[in-house]
């Protein structure tokens, strides 16, 4: 066998092999996002159909450039039960979720389901700080 | 161009270099020829916006990414910055602290370093003139001596930082910031939003909105997408400027330069062109920097109105600055929560922000391709990693006013997106590369202007400091 062809057959196998296995791996990223946050979130009732869209928005925003590193990371966090106090990408993540919810917006009311409104941009919605003197006025600022 | 040679040629137009223009034509004559070269192109703040929101923006973006501009041997050490016409005003997050007196003479005081050859008596009117141009929200008293109340009021405590104020008076203050609390001046008031990097209701200063309209002046031409490279240096004077625009090499010729890029370029340019100073390049640095989260046992911290509504100096000054970094605070007023039933924000964040030192071992060189600048960097000082073990044994009984629970510590960020140091001032060549005046010791109608002048790297942000010395500079010169 020529060499460019042995090449180009192997190169295609290689791709047989890895593709699906990427394919997965992705499908497990936005599981173990979803994952982080229900692990984290596990005494609010939440809307799971919204935590899975949440982690499909996040796995599609997420910088490629260090989609690699961040995915490793959080299965690892994911495996071992890293919360938010333990993890700086763990207490972004959870963050970033609650923020896109209509958690906030129902006073942070726990007996409601949390349901989530969309990725949480703050171009789109500026003003939004949950916490600030907009929200809280006179009284306690 | 329109002119062979100009009067002034100004690189960049960042705070440096837009300070120093402005006070140079107000003292120029109206006959007076000044070229501003720009590498970077115009990209208006709605354009940025509309990008951030994933809309289209009215034209796309010309301006390279930041980390493409240069060579980074460590990567995990980040330099942050933004190209483009108004340089990092556009992506800066307005804190606009000043140093404190103390700050310039470390090593008169503490025997740390070396002193700055320029001192707070001298920058108090240049500091007084960029706080009211930049139209600064602040506090009436603060420990750094002022002479008149800030343009504009202060930004609002949040429940926990009224505590901190309450027991420490003028160490823990609201905190100084080109974020407006009001609208004014085409600005409108900040809301906390906490993405200050492209303000959403742009409500910091830039030099877009600064309404400054120095290159707007009849006097001043100005070229973007052109890239200086070197100056040309003969005997002891600066004769021109070379520059490549649209693939073409160019060269201008001037009675007096001024250096505007940041502090790798500006020593890029000057390696470039056969500067043999050997301070040239050497001593880049920045602040280091880390998150401290504390969980409070049944206090809200809720209220604040902009991103960081306070600024503590009790990890400051003192005596502990002969062997460990000062450090400052900055009360965080991000939508952070505690991720536990009924406690959501019984939680304060601190950033904690830790001077450092020049150091050799961390410089600016050339490379084959001469636009790009390398940068090497061997990691944080001894004297910075002691002002962290510092800080974490001294914070739990700083913050004993409030009902803590617990604190925890992030490692410390990649960057605090400040470059500093690799032209820093001084009082002769043996050990600087500029005077106070930022003019350089050998080639006298050069001037290097901005943060690379910095001669130690005091924990408070640096734009406001260095847009004083470019006023002080000019005011001195011309």
């Amino acid at each position: 066998m020529r060499r460019r062809n042995f090449l180009r057959i192997a190169g295609l196998g290689t791709a047989a092999v890895v593709l699906p296995t990427i394919s997965v791996y992705s499908t497990s990223f936005e599981q173990t996002t979803a994952d982080l946050i229900m692990n984290q979130f596990s005494f609010l009732k939440l809307d799971m159909a919204g935590v899975r869209q949440f982690a499909a928005d996040y796995c599609t925003a997420v910088d490629t450039n260090k989609t690699l590193y961040v995915r490793t990371k959080m299965r690892l966090y994911d495996l071992f039960k890293i919360d938010s106090d333990r993890s700086q990408l763990v207490r972004t993540i959870t963050t970033l979720y609650l923020v896109s919810t209509d958690f906030f917006n129902n006073k942070m009311d726990e007996s409601k389901i949390v349901r989530y409104k969309g990725l949480y941009n703050p171009y789109k919605t500026p003003c939004a700080n949950p916490f600030s003197s907009l929200y809280y006025p006179v009284a306690v600022s | 161009m329109k002119q062979h040679a100009y009067d002034l040629i100004v690189v960049g137009t960042g705070f440096a270099s837009t300070f120093f223009l402005k006070q140079y034509l107000a003292k120029a004559p109206a006959t007076a020829k000044v070229l501003v070269l720009e590498r970077g192109y115009v990209t208006p703040w709605a354009d940025r916006v509309a990008e951030k929101r994933g809309e289209a923006p009215a034209a796309p973006d010309r301006n390279p990414n930041y980390w493409e501009t240069f060579v980074n041997e460590q990567p995990q050490k980040d330099w942050l910055f933004t190209v483009g016409f108004g340089g990092s005003s556009n992506c800066w997050y307005a804190c606009t602290p000043r140093f404190l007196p103390n700050d310039f003479r470390l090593q008169s005081l503490y025997g740390v370093a070396s002193d700055w050859p320029v001192q707070y008596e001298e920058l108090d009117p240049y500091y007084e003139q960029v706080e009211d141009l930049m139209a600064i929200s602040g506090p009436a008293e603060t420990p750094f001596p002022r002479r008149k109340p800030y343009v504009q009021p202060p930004h609002l405590f949040t429940a926990v930082d009224k505590i901190l104020h309450k027991k420490y008076g003028k160490l823990y203050i609201n905190q100084p910031t080109a974020r407006a609390r009001v609208a004014m001046n085409g600005r409108n008031a900040c809301c906390a939003s906490g993405v200050c990097s492209v303000y959403p209701m742009n409500a910091k200063f830039t030099i877009e909105n600064s309404g400054f309209h120095v290159y707007d002046d009849p006097r001043v031409e100005l070229l973007i997408g052109a890239q200086v490279f070197g100056v040309e240096l003969e005997g002891d004077r600066v004769r021109g400027v070379r520059f490549e625009q649209d693939q073409r090499d160019h060269h201008v010729a001037a009675e007096v330069v001024a250096l505007g890029a940041n502090a790798l370029f500006n020593a890029n340019i000057l390696l470039n062109s056969g500067d043999t100073n050997s301070f040239v390049g050497r001593g880049l640095g920045e602040q280091l920097g880390l998150q401290a989260n504390v969980y409070l046992d049944n206090l809200e911290c809720v209220g604040g109105s902009t991103w960081v509504n306070a600024n503590g100096y009790m990890l400051y000054d003192g005596a502990h600055r002969k062997d460990s970094a000062a450090c400052l605070m900055e009360s965080s007023n991000m939508p952070f929560f505690r991720p536990e039933s009924g406690k959501w924000r019984h939680m304060a964040s601190f950033r904690m922000i830790f001077e450092e030192l020049p150091s050799a071992d961390n410089y600016v060189t050339t490379t084959a391709d001469r636009m790009k600048p390398a940068v090497y960097f061997s990691g944080p000082s001894d004297y910075a990693k002691r002002g962290i073990e510092r800080m974490k044994q001294q914070l739990p009984e700083i913050l004993s006013c409030l009902p803590v629970e617990k604190i925890m510590y992030q490692d410390p960020y990649a960057s605090e997106a400040h470059i500093l140091g690799t032209t820093r001032m001084g009082t002769s060549a043996q050990n600087s590369v500029v005077d106070k005046h930022l003019r350089h010791h050998q080639y006298r109608n050069l001037f290097v202007l901005g943060s690379g002048s910095f001669v130690t790297y005091t924990p408070a942000n640096p734009t406001l400091t260095l847009s004083a010395l470019s006023l002080h500079a000019a005011d001195h010169s011309f």
